[in-house]
């Protein structure tokens, strides 16, 4: 082969290439050069060991976020949870502390009040066994028998005393039952016609008062049938007819101090009930 | 399988985690890069230019794209990798590849050597070891130029692509390397 062709004609893959087909063979023949062994090695251990970083490293290449994800959404919930049960919490302690720090603890106040008047009075006051009159607070003498409207005086009212005032107003139903024992002179029968004879004075309005005692007074109502018919406890001291016959009775017994005593409290208690013709002598001057 | 593959697909099957492929792509051009780089410096030198280059190739397989062929992309990668040599060690190659431009014009001048005769041949084995030392005395831009077209087999266009510079200057390289190596060898014949 003869390498003295020396021109430079379209042998190659363009034909406007300069190019030497001698030269070529030529060249080939003398270039036997091989890379050392050493260099295959490396090269192919760091194009194994390239591949195996890509695999480790895809996974790292997940963003931020993705990693997270599930993590976060544990801790999301987990911190809605504790929040929510907190708020859940605070809102039933703050419910539980409303009732006794409202107006409830009024009536409270006040039947522990009348606890201690009670045994005072439960001698000499009947009190009422109907426990559908009872109310948390006492009786505003308005309430019971405003006086364009007075009840007309109850046949089988019970004797009241001279020394029954406002403040011995029947105490509610836990009091009731606290003060039976104190109050044992009294008989069931008494009372209930008490409070079937005041029920026609006092009806109308105090259903507004009590519409805080309602659900006990309604429970009781069952138990107690007599006086089921009576809407209204006796909390007021006594019905005005009622303690104006009783002062009558004094004033024909002769006990005309006791009267005009009583009359005083029953004054303070109706300032504006109108007194019977025969009873105003004894009225004190106005 | 891989056999009949193109160097372009092993490249993206080696890109999809074919390691068998990147096996056979270097053994095709293993010795190709490194006779073109062994033709252009020392021979350590040129054994750790080449490890370079694979190395090169097998960090830039993420962002491996089909835009020409492999040799160009390879070859072009090797090409850089010797300027890089070049400047920190051999400045006057350097230089070399700025006044190829003006040796390529003179070249473009001068008449064709004569074809050497086959009666007047040395041994062939020694005409063979004469243009190894001819290529070796080639200015670094046409020495180049040749080495691309016999090593990496590329066309001219390919050359100017691999090397960064025109299709006409790549051309001019490649003819007044040519007619210098054949020059030397009638050189030696006389």
């Amino acid at each position: 082969m003869s390498p003295g062709k020396g021109s430079e004609g379209p042998v190659g893959r363009d034909s406007a290439d300069p190019h030497d087909d001698d030269l070529t063979a030529l060249y080939r023949q003398a270039a036997q050069d091989e890379p050392p062994v050493r260099q295959d090695a490396a090269v192919l251990a760091a194009a194994a060991r390239e591949l195996a970083s890509d695999a480790t490293a895809r996974a790292p290449h997940i963003p931020l976020w993705k990693r997270l994800r599930v993590p976060l959404a544990f801790a999301a919930t987990a911190l809605f949870a504790t929040t929510l049960s907190v708020l859940v919490e605070r809102e039933q302690s703050r419910s539980v502390e409303r009732p006794a720090s409202a107006p409830a603890p009024k009536p409270d106040a006040a039947l522990e009040q009348k606890a201690e008047t009670a045994p005072k009075a439960a001698t000499s006051a009947a009190p009422p066994a109907d426990s559908s009159k009872m109310t948390a607070k006492p009786r505003q003498p308005s309430a019971f028998a405003p006086p364009s409207a007075p009840a007309p005086a109850p046949a089988t009212a019970p004797a009241v005393p001279p020394g029954a005032t406002m403040s011995e107003a029947p105490p509610a139903q836990s009091e009731l039952r606290r003060e039976r024992p104190i109050a044992e002179g009294v008989s069931r029968p008494e009372a209930a016609d008490s409070a079937t004879a005041e029920a026609p004075a006092s009806s109308p309005a105090r259903s507004d008062q009590n519409s805080a005692g309602a659900l006990g007074r309604m429970r009781s109502a069952k138990q107690a049938a007599p006086a089921t018919a009576a809407p209204e406890p006796p909390l007021s001291p006594q019905p005005p007819q009622a303690w104006l016959d009783e002062i009558a009775r004094l004033a024909d017994a002769g006990k005309m101090d006791e009267a005009r005593a009583a009359l005083r409290d029953f004054r303070r208690a109706y300032p504006e009930y109108p007194l019977p013709e025969r009873l105003a002598p004894l009225a004190p001057a106005p | 399988m891989h056999a009949e593959m193109t160097d372009e697909a092993l490249m993206l099957a080696y890109q999809a985690g074919d390691a068998a492929a990147f096996e056979l792509l270097y053994r095709r051009y293993r010795s190709r890069l490194y006779r073109y780089l062994a033709r252009q410096c020392a021979a350590g030198v040129a054994e750790e230019l080449s490890q370079d280059c694979w190395m090169r190739v097998i960090r830039a397989r993420t962002a491996y794209e089909v835009s020409a062929k492999f040799t160009t992309w390879l070859f072009r990668i090797a090409h850089n990798r010797l300027i890089d040599h070049y400047r920190a060690h051999e400045r006057d190659a350097v230089a070399a590849y700025d006044d190829a431009e003006i040796l390529a014009n003179v070249i473009e001048s001068t008449p064709d050597a004569p074809s050497l005769q086959p009666d007047s041949l040395l041994e062939r084995g020694q005409l063979a070891q004469r243009l190894i030392a001819a290529i070796e005395d080639l200015p670094p831009p046409q020495r180049e130029a040749f080495l691309l077209q016999q090593e990496g087999e590329l066309t001219v266009s390919e050359i100017a692509a691999a090397t960064g510079v025109g299709a006409e200057t790549a051309k001019s390289r490649l003819r007044y390397a040519l007619a210098r190596l054949r020059s030397s060898l009638n050189e030696v014949n006389v």
